[in-house]
C-alpha cells in the first residue's frame, strides 16, 4: 500500500473506529495507542491492499481483537472515562448516553455500537466480532431489550421531575 | 420478536433520509421506536466524540508501521541463523559435557597436586571454561530468540 492510499484510508475510518474502541473498552486514554497498534497490524497483514468496503470490517477486527486481549490480561475491567469526554446530556432526548454505556456489558457495547452507529448488518459484525451469525442476532436483541429498558427506566424519571 | 423495517429505521437515522412510510410507521411499531431512540443516542454521542477528539496524524502512524515493519523484517531474517548457531551450540555443549565427564575430574587432581605451569592439565581446564562459556551464551542466545 502507498503512503497516500493510506492516508486516504485513515482519514476515511480512523475517527469511526477511534470511537469504537473508545466507547466499547470506556478508555478513550488508550484508545489512541488501540489505534495505532490497529493500523500497524492491519499495514504488515497481507489484506492491506484490498477496496475500502472490505478493508473496514478487517480494521474493525483487528481493533475487536485487540479489545478482547486487553480483556483477557483483566483490563478495562471499570469503566474509567472522564465524565467531560464526549457525553454532554443530549437536549433532545435527555438521555445521558454515558450511564447507558456504563451498565452495559462490554460484549453488549460493542454490539450495539457495530449495530447502531457503524449501521453493520449481522453477518458484518459477525465478521468484526468473530462471533456466529446466529450468537450476534441472539446478544444483539439482548443487548437492545437491556439498553431499551435503561433509556426507557430513565426517560420515565426524566418525566416525573 | 423483531420488525422488518428495524434495519432501514437504523439506516434513515445514520444518514437522516427518512421517506413518510417509514415515519408512519415509527409511530405504530415500539420495537422501531426503541431502535430509533438507541440508535440517535449512540449515533449523537459519537458525533460529538469524534468532534471532540484529535487523533494522532497519519503520517505518524505510517512511520510507525514502516519501522514496525523492517523490524519485523529483520527478525524474520536473523531467526535462521540465531537457530543454526543455538543448535551447534547445544550440539558443541552435549560434546563437551560427555567430555567432561571421563577427562576433567582427573585431569583437575592432578593440576591440583603438580606444580603449575602450562601443561595439557591447563589447557584441559582452559577449554572447560570455555566450553562453560559457550554453554551460557547458547542459554542467553535462546533466551533472546524465544522472547
Amino acid at each position: 500500500m502507498e503512503e497516500q492510499t493510506f492516508h486516504a484510508l485513515y482519514a476515511a475510518t480512523a475517527k469511526p473506529l477511534w470511537a469504537y474502541i473508545a466507547r466499547v473498552s470506556g478508555r478513550p486514554d488508550v484508545a489512541n495507542d488501540l489505534l495505532q497498534e490497529t493500523y500497524c497490524r492491519f499495514l504488515s497483514s497481507q489484506l492491506a491492499n484490498r477496496e475500502l468496503a472490505e478493508t473496514k470490517p478487517y480494521l474493525f477486527r483487528i481493533a475487536t481483537n485487540l479489545l478482547h486481549d486487553r480483556w483477557r490480561n483483566g483490563e478495562d475491567t471499570k469503566w474509567s472515562e472522564p465524565p467531560e469526554i464526549g457525553f454532554e446530556r443530549d437536549v433532545d432526548t435527555q438521555i445521558d448516553v454515558r450511564d447507558l454505556m456504563q451498565q452495559l456489558k462490554p460484549r453488549e457495547r460493542q454490539l450495539l455500537w457495530l449495530a447502531y452507529v457503524e449501521g453493520m448488518t449481522h453477518s458484518e459484525i459477525a465478521k468484526s466480532t468473530g462471533l456466529q451469525l446466529m450468537s450476534v442476532r441472539i446478544l444483539l436483541f439482548r443487548a437492545r431489550r437491556r439498553a431499551a429498558e435503561l433509556l426507557g427506566r430513565k426517560e420515565r424519571v426524566v418525566h416525573e421531575v | 420478536m423483531k420488525c422488518e423495517r428495524e434495519q432501514q429505521v437504523i439506516q434513515a437515522t445514520r444518514d437522516g433520509l427518512w421517506t413518510s412510510s417509514l415515519r408512519a410507521h415509527l409511530r405504530n411499531c415500539a420495537l422501531c421506536t426503541e431502535t430509533e431512540l438507541i440508535a440517535a443516542s449512540l449515533k449523537e454521542n459519537a458525533a460529538t466524540l469524534e468532534r471532540q477528539r484529535n487523533l494522532p496524524p497519519a503520517a505518524m502512524v505510517w512511520r510507525r508501521a514502516q519501522t514496525r515493519r523492517r523490524v519485523d523484517a529483520l527478525q524474520r531474517a536473523t531467526r535462521r541463523p540465531f537457530l543454526i548457531v543455538g543448535a551447534l551450540s547445544g550440539l558443541y555443549a552435549v560434546v563437551l559435557l560427555l567430555w567432561g565427564l571421563f577427562q576433567l575430574p582427573q585431569s583437575v587432581s592432578r593440576l591440583l597436586v603438580t606444580s603449575p605451569g602450562l601443561n595439557g592439565d591447563v589447557a584441559l581446564a582452559g577449554a572447560a571454561l570455555s566450553g562453560i562459556l559457550v554453554i551460557a551464551g547458547s542459554c542467553v542466545l535462546a533466551l533472546e530468540t524465544r522472547r
